[in-house]
């Protein structure tokens, strides 16, 4: 899994002589100290206690802004991912954001737990308990607790893809059981947790008989897609985002849409969905579909788009919050009156930088925006 | 001696109420069961989510926040 | 009165993890009100005796592991 190991010297050598990785990288701008080339030169250089003992291996986004332009390559995610569970059985642990209220529910939800969690659903649709979609909810309902401080519904988001996925004639199962994803347990260093809420995660969803499982949360996606495959085996079913199912179906489900007064509207890709999966296509193709509605692109979109600023609930700093308010500048100076995010994370931490900034562009999921773009009769 | 299925209580208890209540309690020699442990807080306003959680994850049978 | 919105807000949470909401509990005492702290801790060791343990509790736990439950 580490990408370091299979590196050839001409890999190497170029590595030494470049230094794209740190002028690309986001945190480095504000981290003087922070900078990846330098962490991967410890490594390859014998002198990785350094690393391990250092608050830099927690400070990285795992954006893959570096990787995305790395001349040779190098995985830089995989390569901290891979290093994070060592530094944490050292004892080097990172310092969790909101009090550890997050990691600390996934750690329950280790445990035999009895959730009830559904209880926004029968508001707000027609969902079933066995069936071949699962909507795979992720961490809104406890989202929808924790940052009520900052006048955000993140349930909204699951109660709109419920709506547009009842518009198509779609029931989901949507279950009690499910748990965290274990994404923020990975990124954490903590694979006994993520490999314990993965096994019981696969158990929830065979005992649904589902053969696909749709996502609207880029992590829980990537999560699966890429990292469940890889810690606990081949998935017996498919995993499709929301955009991807959306863009896919809706077009033939006789779904329609009305114009709105907010109609310029600017997307931010999230590093998960992007970079990490390559969805960049579907949530643009749904946007564009609604009618009288123009997306205008920031300058840093698609696989430049820039981070919001923190990821795995921690380390959560000066330097999170620098990039959260050039992000929303960027935003502001498309024009748009809308900026659309498909990621909770990035919704909640855009929104509360913008809680103290004079910015007034409005921050909308995009399932909230499409389910409020419905027709009504 | 705290018996084996005593309850285990995490009280997170402000200095200047709860704190001296207990102490108090202490002092005038009041019998209470003895499964429960204090945490001194300065104010109550200190407790959060995390806090609470926690005490859950690492296997309080009961949290008693008091001000 | 930050406390109380926590307090209820964790409440909440329980409720989504199915941890029975009345083992966490809040209760203003003075500091003159020793017997009210004595009687609290009666009243809620007896409710907790009903409810039974922490349903969620491993023996990986060990920060309730008190030295005398130790030598026991």
């Amino acid at each position: 899994m580490d990408p370091l190991k299979h590196l050839t010297q001409k890999q190497i050598d170029y590595c030494m002589e470049c230094g794209l990785c740190t002028g690309s990288c986001p945190v480095s701008r504000e981290l003087s100290n922070f900078s990846p080339r330098q962490m991967i030169k410890q490594v390859l250089l014998d002198l990785e206690s350094d690393l391990m003992n250092g608050r830099e291996i927690w400070a990285c986004l795992s954006c893959a802004a570096c990787s995305e332009r790395c001349p040779v390559e190098i995985d830089f995610p995989e390569f901290i991912s891979a290093r994070r569970q060592q530094a944490r059985d050292a004892g080097n642990v990172p310092q969790e954001s909101h009090h550890g209220v997050l990691q600390t529910i996934a750690g329950l939800q280790t445990r035999e737990v009895n959730q009830q969690r559904t209880y926004w659903a029968r508001e707000a649709g027609v969902f079933a308990d066995t069936g071949d979609v699962f909507y795979f909810v992720g961490c809104l309902p406890f989202f929808d607790v924790t940052f009520r401080y900052l006048n955000l519904s993140p349930l909204d988001t699951a109660r709109s893809v419920l709506t547009l996925l009842n518009k198509m004639g779609v029931e989901p199962v949507i279950s009690d059981h499910e748990r965290c994803c274990g994404h923020d347990a990975l990124w954490c260093g903590d694979h006994s947790t993520f490999r314990r809420l993965a096994e019981l995660n696969l158990e929830v969803i065979r005992s649904s008989g589902a053969k696909t499982v749709v996502f609207s949360c880029p992590e829980g996606y990537v999560t699966f897609k890429k990292y469940y495959p890889q810690h606990v085996g081949e998935l017996p079913f498919e995993v499709l985002h929301m955009t991807e199912f959306l863009s896919r179906e809706l077009p033939n489900a006789g779904v329609s849409f009305q114009s709105s007064s907010n109609r310029t509207v600017t997307y931010h890709d999230p590093c998960r969905l992007g970079r990490l999966a390559g969805v960049y296509d579907p949530p643009r193709q749904l946007l564009e579909s609604l009618p009288d509605t123009v997306l205008v692109e920031m300058e840093r979109n698609r696989q430049y788009a820039l981070c919001c600023g923190t990821s795995a609930w921690m380390e959560c700093s000066s330097c999170s919050k620098a990039i959260q308010v050039e992000r929303i500048e960027e935003a502001g100076q498309t024009g748009a009156q809308t900026l659309i995010t498909a990621c909770p994370k990035c919704q909640i931490h855009l929104s509360c930088a913008r809680s103290a900034m004079d910015s007034d562009i409005e921050i909308i999921d995009l399932y909230a925006y499409l389910a409020m773009r419905l027709t009504t009769e | 001696m705290a018996s084996d299925d005593q309850p285990q209580i995490l009280a997170f208890v402000c200095n200047w109420c709860a704190y001296a209540g207990a102490d108090l309690a202490g002092v005038s020699r009041i019998q209470y069961p003895t499964g429960v442990r204090l945490i001194r807080l300065m104010c109550t306003g200190r407790v959060n989510h995390g806090f609470l959680l926690k005490a859950f994850l690492k296997g309080a049978d009961g949290l008693l926040v008091s001000g | 009165m930050r406390c109380k919105k926590v307090i209820e807000e964790t409440r909440e949470i329980l409720r989504l993890l199915g941890i029975d909401e009345r083992r966490l509990r809040l209760k203003w005492i003075s500091a003159s009100e020793g017997m009210v702290f004595a009687e609290e801790i009666h009243d809620f060791v007896q409710q907790l005796q009903t409810l039974g343990l922490n349903p969620l509790k491993t023996d990986a736990d060990p920060i309730l592991d008190l030295p005398e439950k130790k030598s026991s």
